[in-house]
């Protein structure tokens, strides 16, 4: 079973590959024209001088010693190399491989809508509430007589036709949430950071990202420095621990705010990742991402009630 | 506070007080212009201040209110909670024995002149001197030391203070700023810059702060990252000591004629120096920053000096330690050490082929075998004429391009995850510009990183755009601004935003916007 998932794709490649080979076998053939396409679009037909040159010697051949070819762009890289940097001061480190499948996906403008439309969805508190007549504080007595008053019909004070009467159709509180597929969900989050690597745009700390000091001028002087702050679209910055654990970092960007935010992994989401114009995550911080949300990858079977 | 009433408080009286204090000034001006520069320097006392003339002090307050007992007398016994109150109302009052009279002040004034007289004559080396000089020398001191030390040394620094004042009389001020005293600047403002609160300043990370924009520099620097980073390789050591961070030295001279090209295998890179001594050097230099960086050598004599103290066995526990941490840097230095020693033998290799050369009346460089783009050319080389290879060489030293860059120098492989990390690392820090992760992945061969790092950045304005493009230069109805053309823009244009302002002005209309 597993062969044969794992086989997907190869399955593909060979049936590209077999695709061109017919396609070459019938350039051989006909000799005549250039017109004929090949099924493939990477693929580069033999040099037409040469099949003209020799057209027999193309008919004979059974076998086209093809080389092989290079790795076919659906696959594309396994690993990605991300720059681990020092903090402050951002010294490359060293290169650190993570798997395509988490850093180096396809931008997919759909899904990071979706993820974010579910998101707002969730975060609406929902909260506004009005009172229906039966609600309103009084009596619920009948004002006047139904008929015989020359006036209209009235009931109770509450009435919504009456000022300081009841609201009709107005808001209750309600919960807004929609709902998304795990999977979709954990592939934006994924998708969201990949297009941040792909944009160059992703600032990973190995350690600890602490200031030396808490005031907002360091803060301030820092961004500038790395190019984070307010005229490049501010940076946010991601720690994998609680605020308690980066005091100074966490004083600093509070008054510091032009250029920047910073939130825990445990408070981030999908649109945050996408609002500033950089994202500086501590290493923890983004691999602790990478395998909450990996769900459409990993096989995992959850008992309800469990986590 | 009580209000002093007019009649009370007239001008008169303010310009009687001024006009005393300053009685010695030759020109009284008006009341108001009476400040210029030696009288605002006595006046600064605030006794002789127009100011104190409406003080509200008990003393002035007792004259206007005829013996009636001041609001602050009642408030000073009330908080002494006493009707015998110590202490004066006001300490710097005229009569205040906080203050010298002025007739003390004369006499100490010569008392002081004496005593520098007494001075004088002392260094020309005369000691005798009259009884009623010595006698008046001794009553002064006496006086002074009646009055207390601290009062004596009060009383000869306002002394001094009145002699330089008479100095200043002959100030006369400057018309041009040259030989002033200069104050601010920058200079200034990098002097003070750690008077920020005491606070941490942040002030450079890994990159320097100015970036290479200009396209042969950048080149200029791959090259340089790439000779430094494979001749590291070459010799077998760690290639991102080519990188640490600290402070980036002068690029060589002969770097220019260091020559760069794939080697055979495509894998790795070849690199030529024109004299074999450029390479020790280059590595020595580069093996000599790093140690300064992390200078293991120096903190350990200094560790283990420090730890004189300590016991023996203790002592010696910790050199073992540091040892093993210095043990790397010790490798390091001996690998270096091979690599010259072979660097020696190369040379030495070379200079018998070079002898044999000139015997078969050949000039020839210092090539090393294995450059992939350079066999065919040698091949040629080896048949040509001398004349065709001086005249070879002369295009060479014309451009200096082809003294640097093999013939395909851009598909010097980076497909090493370590050698791309240390070229990318060394131009990172010798260009100041940060290398994206994405363009670090994307980059197999030196010339697509070239590529990336020259790119022109994405122009943040319009005009940025498409100013370079001359397609707009051409048109005649086309006009390009740096900013957005407002209606003023277009009146000024037509002449006519001249009259709309006076007509504005003229109304008591804001111009612009709207107040």
């Amino acid at each position: 079973m597993a062969s044969k998932s794992i086989s997907n794709p190869l399955r593909g490649i060979t049936f590209q590959l077999s695709r061109a080979t017919i396609s070459h076998n019938a350039i051989a053939k006909t000799t005549t024209t250039h017109l004929t396409r090949s099924l493939t679009t990477t693929t580069s037909s033999p040099p037409s001088s040469l099949l003209s040159t020799y057209p027999s010697a193309n008919l004979t051949t059974s076998t086209t010693p093809t080389p092989l070819r290079p790795t076919p762009s659906p696959i594309g890289p396994q690993t990605i190399l991300t720059t681990l940097h020092s903090f402050p001061t951002l010294e490359p480190l060293r290169l650190h491989p993570y798997p395509s499948s988490h850093l180096y996906l396809p931008t997919r403008r759909d899904i990071l809508h979706r993820a974010i439309i579910y998101e707002g969805d969730r975060t609406r508190s929902g909260t506004a509430s009005t009172k229906w007549r039966s609600e309103i504080h009084g009596s619920k007595r009948k004002l006047r007589p139904q008929k015989g008053t020359g006036m209209a019909r009235l009931g109770s004070r509450g009435s919504p036709m009456l000022k300081g009467g009841g609201v009709a159709f107005g808001p209750k509180p309600r919960d807004f949430s929609t709902k998304l597929p795990r999977k979709i969900y954990d592939l934006a989050w994924r998708t969201a950071l990949s297009y941040r690597y792909r944009k160059g745009e992703l600032v990973i700390i190995d350690g600890e990202m602490e200031f030396e000091d808490p005031s907002p001028r360091y803060a301030a002087e820092l961004f500038a420095t790395h190019g984070w702050g307010h005229e490049d679209g501010r940076s946010l910055l991601l720690t994998g621990v609680e605020k308690a654990a980066r005091p100074n970092l966490y004083a600093a960007m509070e008054g510091a705010g032009e250029h920047g935010r910073v939130l825990t992994v445990q408070e981030v989401d999908v649109k945050d990742l996408l609002e500033c114009g950089r994202v500086v995550v501590e290493r923890a911080a983004l691999e602790w991402i990478l395998e909450e949300h990996q769900s459409d990858l990993v096989k995992t079977r959850r008992v309800a009630g469990l986590e | 506070m009580r209000r002093i009433r007019p009649s009370q408080q007239s001008i008169d009286s303010l310009s009687l007080s001024t006009r005393h204090a300053h009685s010695r000034l030759s020109s009284p001006l008006c009341y108001a212009c009476q400040f210029h520069s030696s009288a605002l320097a006595k006046s600064r006392h605030p006794s002789s201040l127009p100011v104190a003339a409406f003080s509200t002090s008990s003393a002035r307050l007792h004259r206007g209110t005829g013996g009636k007992e001041p609001f602050t007398e009642k408030l000073r016994k009330k908080i002494w909670g006493t009707d015998d109150v110590p202490g004066r109302v006001d300490p710097y009052s005229h009569d205040s024995p906080m203050r010298v009279t002025a007739e003390e002040r004369r006499e100490l004034a010569e008392q002081g002149r004496k005593r520098a007289k007494e001075e004088r004559r002392l260094a020309r080396g005369e000691e005798s001197f009259s009884a009623d000089e010595l006698t008046e020398v001794t009553a002064g001191a006496q006086e002074l030391a009646k009055k207390g030390r601290s009062t004596a040394r009060r009383v000869v620094e306002e002394n001094e203070w009145w002699e330089s004042l008479g100095k200043r009389k002959e100030y006369e001020p400057a018309h041009t700023w040259d030989g002033l005293e200069r104050v601010g600047g920058k200079a200034w403002v990098d002097e003070f810059k750690d008077w920020k609160r005491g606070r941490v300043v942040f002030e450079q990370g890994y990159l320097p702060l100015t970036k290479i924009t200009d396209s042969t520099e950048l080149k200029r620097s791959l090259h340089r990252a790439l000779v430094e980073v494979f001749t590291l390789q070459q010799a077998g050591l760690d290639m991102t000591i080519a990188s640490v961070p600290g402070e980036i030295q002068a690029r060589p001279g002969w770097m220019d004629r260091v020559k760069i090209g794939p080697s055979n295998d495509n894998a790795s890179a070849a690199v030529i120096f024109q004299d074999p001594a450029h390479k020790s050097e280059l590595l020595d230099s580069l093996i000599r920053r790093f140690e300064q960086q992390d200078d293991p050598e120096r903190s350990l004599e200094e560790r283990v000096a420090t730890e004189e103290d300590y016991e023996n066995g203790a002592a010696e526990e910790l050199y073992e330690e540091v040892a093993a941490e210095a043990s790397e840097a010790e490798a390091l230095k001996d690998l270096a050490h091979e690599s010259q020693q072979s660097i020696a033998e190369l040379r030495e290799d070379l200079g018998a082929v070079r002898e044999a050369m000139t015997a078969r009346g050949l000039n020839m460089t210092a090539e090393e075998p294995n450059l992939a783009s350079e066999k065919s050319r040698k091949g040629d080389e080896t048949t040509a004429s001398p004349s065709d290879v001086e005249a070879n060489q002369q295009k060479k030293s014309t451009k200096k391009q082809e003294d640097s860059w093999a013939k395909d120098w851009k598909t010097i492989s980076l497909e090493d995850p370590n050698v791309k990390f240390a070229v990318v690392k060394r131009v990172m820090q010798l260009t100041g510009h940060r290398i994206p992760d994405i363009v670090i992945q994307e980059c197999k061969t030196v010339g697509r990183l070239f590529d990336r790092i020259s790119e022109r950045p994405k122009p943040k304005k319009l005009i940025e755009a498409i100013q370079p493009s001359a397609k707009f230069k051409e048109l005649a109805n086309v006009k390009i601004y740096n900013r957005r053309v407002t209606p003023v823009d277009k009146e000024k244009e037509v002449g006519r935003w001249k009259v709309i302002e006076y007509a504005l002005r003229e109304r008591g209309l804001p111009v612009v916007g709207h107040e």
